[in-house]
């Protein structure tokens, strides 16, 4: 199957937009995979399939944080793209979950361009500095935002554009056992989320709250919300022991 | 020289909040980060403080230094101290204070930045993973009530806290922050903040990693499904040995990346074995 050029633009826009946001205004929230998906499902005609994958990509990069200086994998344009990929070419789920890797990582790296594409601006800016035009100087930061579109589009046009075309035939020649393969995989990914998180908050103290929460959903089969609300209680407890704490300390 | 107060009107004050709240990170880059950003978010604000050249001219040059932190509230915190001292330098007509007040903005910026980023990335992350991970919950039911979840908790913490933070800097500024120092505040936050996130992470487990190991294994003829003995000894035991194993080996610096690849590899291995 070929895609027409024309609607080839509209679903790369579409999926550009989001990963665009990150970095060229705000997130405003309308980055996470779990809003991105539904969205970009919505604009495909598909919301259900956006929601899936937006939420199991969610899961998949829970630990995916800025911290410091670093750039994270781009975990928004890899919801976007795989879940257009999944509407256009109508490949499994599980593919297209499988499918956000790659791109994930491929997002990234334009990311560490636009980067590095701004660095010039700050020389600019600085020699605008030492006349105080400081109109010029707001205007760059339309520039950077620009620098973050352009090597944001060209990638997810590429994916979108050759890459349906490529996943469609790809999927027509599944043998089964790569299906299952990619199934056990994304069924996998999201421990590696959990586990992310978890050796970033990890402290010999939280230990009994995770088990506490673990055994109360695997066992009890509790529900997340009422178990978070469990969670909540025991956090507000030790704020209020350790602020009392401090008070008695201090007297 | 005798020049008149300079007042802002509350538009005037609030738009650099808005400014690098909507827009913070527009022209990051390796060399300095969000600084050009931070200037532009200003730039209204001095120009309307500093009617002369010359001072606008160090006033571009004071906010071209290297300036990173977390975006949103603890940004909006800096700023908030920036403007306040910006618009006391600009109104004074105390020479030497105005060179003080004017040193000052550049050492609160350098000096904030750091730590704030540190509390703020990873209270950030951790606030963020216990709604994300509610709404990534609901939406694996097929409900789009997950995105609007995550949307709301979002901005509440991002854009409503920004408009809090941005008023306390302005404000309260210094004194605020010698004050959390000595009583810890923001410390026993992230603190219970780790609490409800550990909770949450071990109830997310058993729902929502698939590992499953029911194929049945014959040895001869005698036929053992591992699934069930699993379950037997402690329901969800696979995907939690699993998560934990994930853990320790990113704590070992093993990259997500490689990692990733690693489960791809042990899935085809199982998926081989019949799995």
């Amino acid at each position: 199957m070929t895609l027409d050029l024309g609607y080839a633009l509209y679903v790369s826009v579409v999926c550009t937009f989001f990963g665009w946001l990150t970095y060229g205004m705000h997130g405003f929230g309308l980055t996470y995979p779990v809003v991105c998906g539904p969205l970009v499902g919505l604009l495909l005609g598909d919301m259900r399939t956006g929601i899936i994958i937006g939420g199991t990509l969610q899961l998949v990069y829970l630990g995916v944080v800025g911290i410091g200086a670093a750039i994270p994998v781009n975990a928004t344009t890899a919801t976007t793209v795989s879940t257009a990929l999944c509407i256009i070419t109508g490949i499994s789920m599980e593919t297209a979950v499988a499918l956000a890797v790659p791109v994930a990582v491929l997002g990234q790296l334009d990311r560490m361009l636009a980067w590095t594409l701004n660095t010039p601006l700050m020389h600019i800016a600085d020699k605008y500095a030492e006349d105080a035009k400081y109109k010029p100087m707001v205007r760059l930061t339309y520039v950077g935002s620009l620098i973050f579109w352009i090597t944001e589009f060209i990638p997810v046009f590429l994916c979108i554009y050759f890459g349906s075309t490529f996943v469609a035939t790809l999927n027509d020649n599944m043998p089964a056992w790569v299906t299952n393969w990619l199934s056990a995989s994304t069924g996998m990914l999201p421990a590696l989320g959990f586990g992310m998180l978890f050796s970033m908050m990890y402290k010999p103290r939280y230990i009994p709250y995770f088990i506490i929460g673990f055994v109360l959903c695997a066992v009890f089969k509790g529900s997340l919300l009422s178990v978070a609300l469990i969670g909540v209680a025991a956090a507000l407890i030790n704020f209020g022991q350790s602020t009392n704490a401090r008070k008695k300390g201090a007297n | 020289m005798e020049h008149e107060v300079i007042k802002l009107s509350r538009k005037e004050f609030l738009q650099p909040m808005w400014r690098i709240t909507i827009f913070p990170m527009v022209t990051i880059n390796y060399e300095r980060f969000q600084t050009l950003q931070y200037f532009s978010a200003l730039a209204p604000l001095l120009e309307k403080l500093w009617p002369n050249h010359e001072d606008r001219v160090e006033a571009a040059r004071r906010h071209m230094a290297f300036f990173n932190t977390t975006p949103g509230l603890w940004l909006a915190f800096i700023m908030g101290i920036t403007v306040a001292t910006e618009e006391k330098a600009a109104n004074t007509d105390d020479l030497n204070e105005k060179t003080d007040l004017l040193a000052s903005v550049n050492v609160v910026k350098a000096s904030l930045m750091g730590p704030l980023a540190g509390i703020g990335d990873s209270l950030g992350a951790t606030v963020s993973a216990i709604y994300l991970a509610i709404a990534s919950s609901i939406a694996l039911s097929g409900s789009f009530f997950g995105a609007i979840l995550c949307l709301v908790c979002f901005n509440l913490y991002n854009l409503g806290l920004s408009y809090v933070t941005y008023q306390y800097g302005y404000n309260k500024g210094m004194e605020f922050l010698t004050d959390v120092n000595k009583s810890g505040t923001l410390d026993k936050l992230m603190d219970s903040a780790c609490i409800l996130g550990m909770m949450a992470v071990g109830a997310l487990i058993p729902s929502w990693v698939g590992f499953d190991l029911s194929q049945e294994i014959m040895l001869g003829d005698y036929s053992i499904n591992l699934q069930t003995q699993l379950d037997g000894i402690l329901p969800g035991l696979a995907p939690l040995a699993l998560t934990l194993l994930l853990a320790w080996c990113y704590s070992k610096k093993i990259s997500s990346l490689k990692l990733v690849v690693i489960i791809f590899i042990v899935a085809l291995g199982f998926s081989l074995l019949g799995f």
